[in-house]
């Protein structure tokens, strides 16, 4: 109590504003990213996602070594991927509702009023951890690459750059459509689970009501964004049916818009709006 | 600092703030007295852009805060003390706040330090703090941007008897400096303690604005006369309204004119002054009385809990 509260500057019926810099984006960007990792919850997400990875990898590595097979980078990003594929979405989506249940959001938006760019910052840093972690994942993959060969493996180092950039696209699609399903819901069970939802029964519903009705088969391409990312996900494959240059670019730009940016728009207005209590 | 004008907000059918008009000035600590659901935290979470208003104007130091860039730094807002993230640390959540507001991290020492948090305490998870404790985070929160004006809700809900009294230290101190502090409360007697200015608002509209003085004046006078029934009478046929209080009663009137009127029919008063702060519970009570949720009682006369029995 030795200290004192602080001395406001003498006002009478109002005060000048016009020397006060607003916040700048990247500061609000480092303080959601330093929100997604200062929590155990953050961070118990993000070392069972590197630990789940790390499991698989080192199985993967063991398996194929001993029977001396073959395996190469690109397939330790597939074990990796089918883990960040489901929890990188997680960490956007409490990213955005963790603000909600708990309701910080009160003192975020009193401290940024302007909801717009709290929302933009966190999609930033959810993306900005997310690549960490993606980075972290090839990584984890390299060394089991290497442990594999040394089990016995025949092993392959070519990650080409268009591999690798499918592979980020990919997760951070992924990652952009959890978030968006966050905003829209602002609730963290209802928006996990139409999350999971979305990546494992969608494409079965979708695929089974295209095999039923010949009309929907024709429109099915243009909102199955699983379909539509097929090219993007699987480089064992010739390289003149995958990759970038196999991809369907306005059937996959119908999709996205219809799973991310239909989700988000609806999800930020209602942000904007949404009373905070 | 603080004006609010014609101010409305309405969920459905129900008015939660009714044309509420007012104004919190610099260098005084304004108190915002209402029972629950009177409208105080709607009102001051329209304050704080948190809430949309459906008509009127509600300003802080000129602006509306959605106006006012890096907000923190001009206002500090405290509306629910229990909102922070209950696994972050006290100190976790002090850094957050001085992040977004560009401040250094010696910012939140100084902060722990003003609020009496230890640092044991700060590094506590926040699932484990006491109200109390929350309170005086809360407090140190929106403190942290050395803010011209304070926007507190119920701040000191949970604190001890030696809580309320350090707050009310550092809110004088802070309104001397010529800050404004509109500050909530249900009870009387905490806003009494720390408030120079009152609102007094129920069902959604202002029903008595004024510093206390002002506010008793309008509560009347007590008197205790040797024969306070005769007495009694005597004002009533002055034409004077009279309420039993106690041993005595209340009467609409000056104390100068209930000497003279007692001169002039030789009655023996043992009491006479202004009506102080039993008369300004009544006053609340009173000007609350259509707005409270329970009528006064709720036990029926004869049972251990009737308002009657404890005297």
């Amino acid at each position: 109590m030795s200290a004192t509260a602080p001395a406001p500057h003498l006002g009478q019926g109002s005060f000048d504003i016009s020397g006060t810099a607003p916040i700048p984006l990247t500061r609000l960007v480092g303080v959601e990213i330093r929100k997604l990792v200062d929590t155990r919850a953050g961070r118990w997400l993000l070392m069972i996602q590197a630990g789940l990875i790390l499991l698989g990898s080192v199985i993967f590595a063991i398996v194929v070594g001993r029977n001396e097979g073959s395996i190469g980078l690109f397939d330790f990003t597939t074990v990796a991927g089918a883990v960040t594929q489901l929890l990188l979405p997680v960490m956007a989506i409490l990213a955005v509702t963790t603000e909600w249940s708990q309701r910080t959001n009160m003192a975020t938006f009193t401290l940024e009023p302007r909801r717009g760019r709290v929302v933009a910052a966190k999609a930033a840093a959810a993306v900005i951890v997310g690549l960490a972690a993606l980075v972290v994942a090839v990584a984890i993959g390299a060394v089991m690459n290497g442990l594999a060969g040394v089990l016995g493996a025949d092993i392959d180092w070519d990650l080409r750059g268009e591999m690798l950039a499918a592979f980020a696209l990919l997760q951070v699609m992924s990652l952009l459509i959890g978030f968006a399903f966050g905003t829209l819901l602002l609730n963290t069970p209802a928006a996990i689970v139409v999350y999971i939802a979305f990546y494992t029964i969608i494409p079965g519903i979708l695929g089974a009501a295209g095999a039923l009705m010949s009309w929907f088969e024709d429109i099915r391409p243009w909102i199955d964004y699983n379909t539509a990312i097929l090219p993007l996900s699987d480089f064992g494959q010739p390289d003149n049916e995958m990759g970038f240059g196999a991809v369907e670019w306005p059937e996959f730009t119908t999709s996205v818009a219809l799973w991310f940016v239909l989700p988000l728009v609806l999800g930020v207005l209602r942000m904007l709006r949404a009373e905070v209590k | 600092m603080i004006t609010v004008q014609g101010l409305t907000k309405t969920y459905g059918a129900f008015t939660a703030v009714d044309d509420v008009s007012f104004v919190a000035r610099a260098g005084h600590v304004t108190g915002f007295l209402g029972p629950n659901g009177a409208g105080k935290t709607t009102t001051m979470r329209i304050l704080a852009g948190l809430t949309r208003q459906d008509a009127g104007v509600a300003t802080v130091g000129g602006h509306r805060l959605q106006d006012i860039p890096n907000p923190g730094r001009h206002v500090g807002i405290l509306l629910d003390a229990s909102a922070q993230h209950a696994g972050r640390t006290g100190r976790e959540v002090l850094t957050l706040a001085a992040k977004t507001m560009g401040l250094p991290d010696s910012r939140v020492d100084e902060m722990l330090e003003l609020v009496s948090l230890t640092d044991t305490e700060a590094k506590r998870r926040i699932r484990n703090y006491s109200l109390g404790m929350r309170q005086r985070l809360g407090i140190a929160h929106a403190l942290m941007g050395d803010p011209q004006v304070l926007i507190l809700d119920e701040p000191a809900n949970g604190l001890d008897p030696a809580g309320i009294r350090w707050m009310r230290g550092l809110l004088r101190g802070y309104a001397e400096r010529g800050g404004a502090v509109l500050l909530s409360s249900h009870l009387l007697h905490e806003v009494e303690q720390i408030a120079d200015e009152m609102l007094v608002i129920g069902r959604g509209k202002i029903v008595a604005a004024g510093t206390k003085a002002e506010l008793l004046a309008s509560a009347g006078t007590f008197v205790r006369a040797l024969d306070t029934g005769s007495f009694a009478s005597a004002l009533q046929a002055k034409g004077l309204a009279v309420t039993p209080s106690g041993e005595g009663l209340v009467v609409d009137a000056e104390p100068q004119a209930i000497g003279e009127l007692a001169l002039a029919v030789q009655a023996v008063l043992l009491e006479l002054r202004a009506a102080d702060a039993s008369g300004l519970e009544d006053l609340f009570l009173q000007l609350t009385a259509d707005t409270q949720r329970e009528a006064a009682a709720a036990f029926p006369p004869g049972s251990p809990y009737h308002q009657g029995a404890q005297a």
